[in-house]
């Protein structure tokens, strides 16, 4: 059994941001990732962008996610040059037909952040795990990857690598973000 | 205003191959019975913290 961070029992409690939600104060360190809870999510909630959910206890939110849908493309003159090497690679023909896409459907973790207070214990792993999981096996439409948004300091990228997250393009030291990915493949039965 | 969240860029060259490269060997890749058990326990602390977030959210997750 995996160790749960007592917090996440009620009378906390997780949910889908509505226009008539009521924020509770909330700071994680970081002002982009407050800023983007207070005056962002509800804009991009508006407008079908992306979708918030936050978990509260009476007097803090205590963490927040945001996810989106997102594809995986590959350049078409990328994606042909290096099919001959694919054929060879992936022998199966079954499997090889995944290959044939240049898309590949996804969901992005465009923000999320632990309160300050609740930092450290292991809660930001958990929404990861749960986030997953809910992609995996209770998805109303497809997904291949899940991708995200990690602010480029190393904390915040050992934290996504540990969660099994891998960089999409070679790392820039310059940008203040960069896009890591995770494939749900692994976590299948699929015929070999 | 916060900064927008960055669009996944479309993968070329160098990055493109990296990506389909490692896809590949995911997707051909037989796990070894040790593997499967790792898969399998990662699975289930996946399910059991979706269920921990279930219980808070009133069907909202």
């Amino acid at each position: 059994m995996a160790h749960f961070d007592p917090i996440l029992s009620p009378p906390v409690r997780l949910v889908r941001l509505t226009q008539e939600h009521d924020f509770k104060p909330f700071d994680c360190g970081n002002t982009d990732l407050n800023n983007f809870l207070i005056e962002d999510s509800k804009y991009n909630l508006k407008y079908l962008l992306s979708v918030t959910y936050v978990i509260e206890n009476e007097d803090k939110t205590i963490a927040y996610f945001n996810v989106a849908n997102d594809l995986l493309r590959i350049s078409a003159d990328s994606h042909k040059k290096f099919k001959s090497i694919l054929r060879r690679k992936v022998k199966d023909k079954y499997l090889y037909k995944l290959f044939n896409y240049t898309e590949f459907p996804a969901v992005k973790i465009g923000r999320l952040a632990v309160n300050k207070d609740f930092q450290c214990r292991g809660i930001g792993t958990q929404l990861i795990k749960a986030i997953t999981y809910s992609f995996i096996n209770n998805n109303k439409t497809g997904c291949v990857f899940i991708t995200v948004e990690a602010l480029n300091n190393p904390r915040t990228i050992n934290f996504y690598e540990k969660n099994g997250f891998n960089y999409l393009i070679e790392p820039d030291a310059k940008k203040e973000s960069l896009v890591m990915f995770r494939c749900l493949l692994n976590y299948i039965q699929y015929p070999k | 205003m916060a900064s927008n969240i960055i669009e996944t860029p479309v993968l070329t060259g160098k990055d493109a191959i990296s990506f389909l490269n490692s896809f590949a060997e995911k997707v051909t890749h037989v796990p070894s019975a040790k593997e499967r058990k790792v898969l399998a326990k990662e699975l289930k602390q996946m399910e059991e913290s979706y269920k921990v977030l279930q219980s808070i959210s009133n069907g909202a997750f």
